[in-house]
């Protein structure tokens, strides 16, 4: 009896841990797809699925950061259409090596990511004013900078192999394994360094981490910093896979990597989210995207069953945390 | 001098006044083309569409909240009576289907936000997903163009007493709803809900109720404008209405509206709404890159509040000093 | 009675840790720390202690970074320090446990005791890794005495109870060989057990040559305890002793001098008409009360013409019933009636519509609203009578504001100034303006008197008494013992949830008992343990 209610209570816990009940969701819907299409469940159509989502899954986890440290990044997508813009001019206008032309994208973003943090504690103006408004303006530096004409003539072989667009033996490809080195490097610092608790005890109450003596204008400058260097890795390796880059390139992929962040548990209110959950996260939204795709729904039903699934996720959270609120008050 | 500065910084909307005027002079001194009447009153006709949202944002972010979803919602509801003139509803009954589907999505906004008690910022980030992919679901299933009725053209091209009916209209809107905050007992409440909630709360205020009611009042405002838009365009593409969201709150915090709740101008709002359709169009005609506008809009949010925060602090400051002499003789009266 | 101030005697002694000069803090409206000096020695237990709102809080904070002082200068070993933030602090060898939680409640508690201290591990502690091993080892001790398991110090501070949290806490403060260590008022919520073992650890702390500055309001514990007791009050030092000297009735009169004299003359000058008075028919029932927390069945009454106190030490519930009252929290069960009418409260607004009005405490987060002048705050919470078709009269807005400047005596320069711009008394005089012009049954008082100056809390309970002689009722929900007992007709006495028990008031009071028998039968109902 009494190893029963320790089982449960167990499991309880082990379902309530951010990006558990998401994997959950991700399992059956992926068990279910298999009887409604027989391609879903072979390697070669999850090979897709990875190689689509290793970029959104590093910006959802950058995103996660930012989150756990009580902020938000909304300029991710823009930043990553910088970056990736800066190396194809480099290499095409000026002739720049790609390596070094791929260091300066991506040291691009993580200045603009610095300037995000600077912005928003030097000046104290709210993450999100400051992210969306640095959104619009470097989108439109974008725009200014480009006239809305893509820059191209900057692609290579050893370039379309970095972006993923050739693939490796068993169909891998470059980006999937950068994602997988700079998750891992993540959750390994988020497990064993104090930055983790630091960034946590900023997110969940920053009057308490200034007691503790924890310098908080240097954790959001660095998660910013960070949020910015991932979008720069991003947009470099997407530039490489799309061979021109377009002035509205990743548009919109910040409210993806925000929806993949949610939806893996973290916490917009700050000091919760996990990496795995995050990289879970995202991992559902291209699946939904992929089974969108092979049940022939049109495509314009995607940003519909986006916009749904946060929504019935967040609702579903919250009144779940209710629920079990209530019912853990009792037990108490 | 300072005086006169603390002064002028406390008019509501005056400095904001005064940015238009420079911007209309400047414009019009590098092409006088621009001030001449019939450009005008384009301009003040295509600010229209910002200026109604950015008043339902003014509410929005005065009772504390935010509401990121307005843009898509204003291009729903702009196609919901598109597609329903080419089912040949009557143009009335396309106008309230219109009207009733963003009404709609600022209740579901609010009940998710009070109901449920989450973040404004994540249920409108979602609601703006849902209604921009209800679009383009709209446009899928039907072309939404070449079914306008007389009365659906004349809501954009009419006129009332010689001029356009948008600018009447939104002349009386913006009159309207500076009234409704400024003069009456819902006003009051949602500047007191936004300036603190708990302070509301306990003087016996119903929080809640006053946050559903301005977020409905948001989409309804949406619904308004994205009908009057589709109605200028006579068309509605599927990407109507993206990142209209941002030129709102860009206008309501260029205003005077503060981000943080509890302070908000209705004139304020509609005059930057004005100052930056004056810019766009400027730009236009002066040859500069159109671009540009963007670049504007996000630079002008940051300013803006960086400037807020300057001038709050200023104003305090040199309001302190002269408090802190009035003040101890208030503190240093005898108490009995 | 007049205590003479008792010039602090150490200071000049070399072996002062830390000495205090002409301490000053303000704050908008008030003076918090008005020239206080004092030293404490390495290797002493140094209580201080004052009334709510003496300045004790301002004091540590000031010496822990979090303000910084406004005048006079803080020494260690003789040197002046500049203490800009917590780290400094840190650095100068003070740590802190804070009367409020200061834990972060996603964090583990060993990440929750060395935040911001984290012992770094030799390889790769650059990048900032940590050495677990080694913290755990650091502090496995002091959970043993404290008798907290080590298992726990890997879960989350959420997940662990209240009594845990606290231990978490002070664990957190004693894992550092700092030279002075700040307990503010640490023993709330904790058993007679876990204090003696608290008390164990400040012995030890003293032997091994560390200060210890001990903020408390359990006074009876000072003469054991203390080596030296500062007392303050209203800012402004009143004196230190020895504390072998601290006898609890020594401290009292200290700690609130005229201010007890002030109030007992005052409850004695309406002693007569408060004995004698009839209360009038039941105003406010309420039955069956309870919540989703520890509140429950609770059941009274309050009739026209009386004020119901409700007291009981921290966590007892007080605010949680007042708050449940006006629908601001959520009831599971249980029933409130007005003139014998049951009327269904869920929210604020009900309140009010029923007319029961409210006086809420933390006046500065909870009851002012900032940028509204002193005639909006007056009037929000009855704004449809100030309106036509929901028009606001503005005249009439002012009149009826300046109508309670009079009458309550509200002193600002004009009812159109910002009311943040007031000093403490004055805001909350608008506050109870606010409820005033309600026009209610009832009002209920959360800390009438909190953050006031004693001029201003006289003029608070004649407010009080006054509402009351024109035929309203109150309920006070008061953590000053006297004001509690003296503005009061009857007191229900809290404890976990539940009501103990009940008292007189000390003017209602029919046997005539003094202040301080009712104080201590009041001590004893509300912190007596092994009820539950």
């Amino acid at each position: 009896m009494e190893t029963s209610t320790a089982f449960t209570d167990r499991l309880g816990a082990v379902l309530n841990r951010p990006g558990v009940g998401i994997a959950v969701f991700l399992v059956l819907v992926s068990i279910a797809m298999s009887f409604v299409s027989p391609f879903f469940l072979t390697w070669l159509n999850w090979a897709n699925i990875l190689n689509q989502s290793a970029f959104l899954i590093l910006l959802a986890v950058g995103m996660t950061v930012v989150l756990i440290g009580g902020g938000i990044d909304l300029s991710v997508g823009a930043i990553a259409a910088l970056s990736g813009g800066v190396v194809a001019w480099l290499v095409s206008a000026i002739g720049f090596p790609l390596p070094l032309a791929l260091l300066c994208g991506i040291l691009a973003g993580t200045l603009l990511g610095l300037l995000n943090g600077l912005i928003i504690t030097r000046l104290g103006i709210p993450d999100f004013v400051t992210t969306l408004a640095t959104l619009a303006l470097i989108r439109g530096i974008l725009l200014v900078w480009t006239q809305g004409v893509p820059i191209i003539g900057y692609s290579s072989n050893g370039y379309m192999m970095l972006g993923g667009l050739r693939r490796l033996p068993y169909g891998l490809t470059v980006p999937e394994f950068i994602t997988a080195f700079l998750v891992i490097a993540g959750i390994l610092i988020m497990r064993f360094s104090r930055v983790s608790s630091h960034l946590r005890a900023v997110g969940e109450n920053p009057e308490i981490a200034r007691l503790s003596g924890v310098n908080i204008t240097r954790i959001k400058l660095a998660s910013y910093a960070l949020s910015g260097f991932l979008a720069g890795v991003v947009g470099v390796l997407l530039a490489g896979r799309l061979g021109t880059v377009q002035p509205n390139m990743a548009a919109g992929m910040e409210i993806q990597a925000l929806a993949a962040a949610i939806i893996g548990g973290a916490a917009l209110s700050g000091g919760r989210g996990s990496l795995v959950g995050a990289a879970i996260g995202a991992l559902t939204l291209v699946v939904i995207q992929n089974v969108i795709n092979l049940t022939g729904i049109p495509p314009v039903f995607e940003t519909f069953v986006i916009g749904s699934v946060i929504l019935v996720v967040i609702t579903f959270d919250r009144v779940s945390g209710i629920v079990s609120g209530r019912r853990a008050q009792v037990a108490g | 001098m300072q005086a006169l500065l603390v002064r002028l910084l406390r008019i509501e909307g005056a400095s904001i006044t005064l940015i238009l005027l420079l911007a209309v002079a400047i414009f019009g001194s590098l092409n006088p083309a621009f001030l001449g009447p019939e450009n005008l009153a384009a301009i003040a006709v295509q600010s229209m569409f910002v200026l109604i949202i950015a008043v339902g944002m003014s509410f929005v972010l005065t009772s504390g909240g935010i509401d990121l979803s307005v843009g898509a919602v204003l291009g729903l509801s702009g196609g919901v009576t598109m597609f329903l003139l080419t089912l040949s509803v009557p143009t009335v009954l396309a106008v309230v289907g219109g009207l009733v589907v963003g009404t709609g999505f600022g209740l579901l906004n609010g009940l998710l936000v009070t109901g449920l008690g989450l973040s404004d910022f994540i249920v409108t980030l979602a609601t703006m997903g849902v209604a921009g992919g209800l679009l383009q679901i709209l446009a899928y299933l039907r072309p939404l163009r070449g079914a306008e009725t007389d009365a659906f053209t004349w809501l954009s091209y009419g006129e009332v007493f010689g001029a356009p009916f948008p600018i009447v209209f939104g002349f009386l809107l913006v009159l309207a709803c500076a009234a409704l905050l400024n003069a009456t007992v819902f006003g009051r409440r949602v500047q007191a809900s936004g300036m603190s909630p708990a302070g509301a709360n306990f003087a016996g205020i119903d929080v809640r109720n006053v946050r559903l009611m301005v977020f409905a009042l948001s989409g309804f405002l949406a619904a308004v404008s994205g009908i009057l838009l589709a109605a200028r365009l006579a068309s509605v593409q599927p990407a109507l209405g993206q990142g209209y969201e941002l030129q709102a709150i860009a206008a309501a915090v260029l205003g005077g509206t503060s981000l943080a709740g509890g302070r908000g101008t209705i004139v304020g709002t509609a005059v930057a709404a004005l100052l930056l359709g004056t810019i766009n169009a400027g730009l236009q005609i002066s040859g500069v890159d159109p671009t540009w506008y963007q670049v504007f809009v996000g630079g002008s949010i940051l300013a803006a509040v960086a400037f807020h925060q300057w001038s709050e602090r200023y104003v305090d400051a040199n309001a302190l000093s002269d408090a802190a002499s009035a003040g101890s003789e208030i503190s240093s009266n005898p108490t009995h | 009675m007049k205590i003479e101030p008792v010039e602090a005697t150490h200071t000049a002694l070399p072996e002062s840790l830390l000495q205090i000069g002409g301490l000053l803090k303000r704050f908008p409206g008030t003076i918090a720390v008005n020239n206080v000096s004092f030293a404490i020695r390495s290797g002493t237990i140094h209580a201080l202690v004052g009334e709510n709102g003496a300045g004790k809080s301002t004091i540590i904070k000031m010496l822990s970074g979090v303000y910084r002082p406004d005048g006079g200068e803080i020494r260690i070993k003789g040197q002046p320090v500049d203490i800009t933030s917590p780290h400094v602090a840190q650095e100068c060898g003070i740590s802190t446990v804070y009367q409020e939680r200061t834990l972060i409640a996603n964090l583990s508690a060993l990440d929750n005791i060395f935040l911001g201290r984290e012992i770094l591990a030799r390889i790769g502690g650059t990048l900032g890794l940590t050495d677990r091993q080694a913290m755990r080892s650091a502090v496995v001790e002091l959970c043993r005495d404290f008798e907290f398991d080590p298992k726990l110090l890997s879960r989350p501070v959420e997940e662990l109870s209240a009594l845990s949290r606290q231990i978490v806490e002070i664990i957190k403060a004693l894992a550092f060989r700092s030279e002075l260590i700040i307990l503010d008022e640490p023993n709330g919520g904790l058993s007679i057990h876990e204090r003696q073992v608290l008390f164990a650890q400040m012995r030890r702390l003293r032997g091994r040559g560390t200060a210890v500055l001990w903020v408390t309001h359990q006074l009876e514990e000072l003469a054991g305890m203390a080596d030296e007791v500062t007392v303050l009050r209203d800012g402004k030092l009143v004196g230190t002793i020895d504390g072998a000297e601290a006898r609890t009735d020594r401290v009292v009169r200290m700690m609130v001098g005229r201010d007890v004299e002030t109030i007992e003359s005052f409850v004695t000058g309406a002693k007569g008409s408060a004995a004698i008075k009839e209360h009038g028919k039941v105003v406010l029932r309420v039955e069956g009360l309870s919540d989703d927390t520890d509140l429950r069945d609770l059941a009274f009454t309050l009739r026209r013409g009386e004020v119901l106190g409700i007291g009981g030490l921290q966590g007892a519930g007080c605010s949680r019933i007042v708050e449940t009252i006006i629908g601001a929290r959520r009831m599971t069960s249980g029933r409130v009636l007005l003139d014998e009418k049951p009327r269904r409260i869920r929210s604020t607004r009900h309140a009010f519509a029923a007319g029961i009005a409210y006086v809420p405490n933390e006046r500065k987060s909870r009851g002012i609203l900032p940028t509204f002048s002193i005639a909006q705050n007056i009037s929000v919470s009855s704004l449809p009578a100030f309106a036509r078709m929901g028009f606001i009269d503005r005249k009439k807005e002012a009149s009826t504001a300046r109508g309670f400047f009079d009458a309550l005596g509200i002193r600002a320069r004009s009812v159109g100034d910002q009311i943040v711009r007031l000093s403490g008394g004055n805001q909350q005089k608008a506050i109870i303006a606010r409820a005033l012009a309600a026009k209610p049954k009832v009002i209920i008082f959360n800390e009438p008197t909190e953050g006031v100056d004693v001029g201003a809390k006289i003029e608070i309970y004649r407010l009080i008494r006054d509402y009351i002689a024109s035929g309203g009722a109150a309920i006070v929900k008061s953590s000053e013992l006297v004001e509690l007992l003296g503005l009061s007709d009857r007191v229900l006495v809290m404890k976990t949830g539940r009501i103990v028990g009940e008292l007189p008031g000390l003017g209602a009071d029919q046997d005539h008992e003094s202040a301080t028998r009712l104080e201590e039968k009041f001590m004893s109902l509300a912190a007596a343990s092994g009820v539950n």
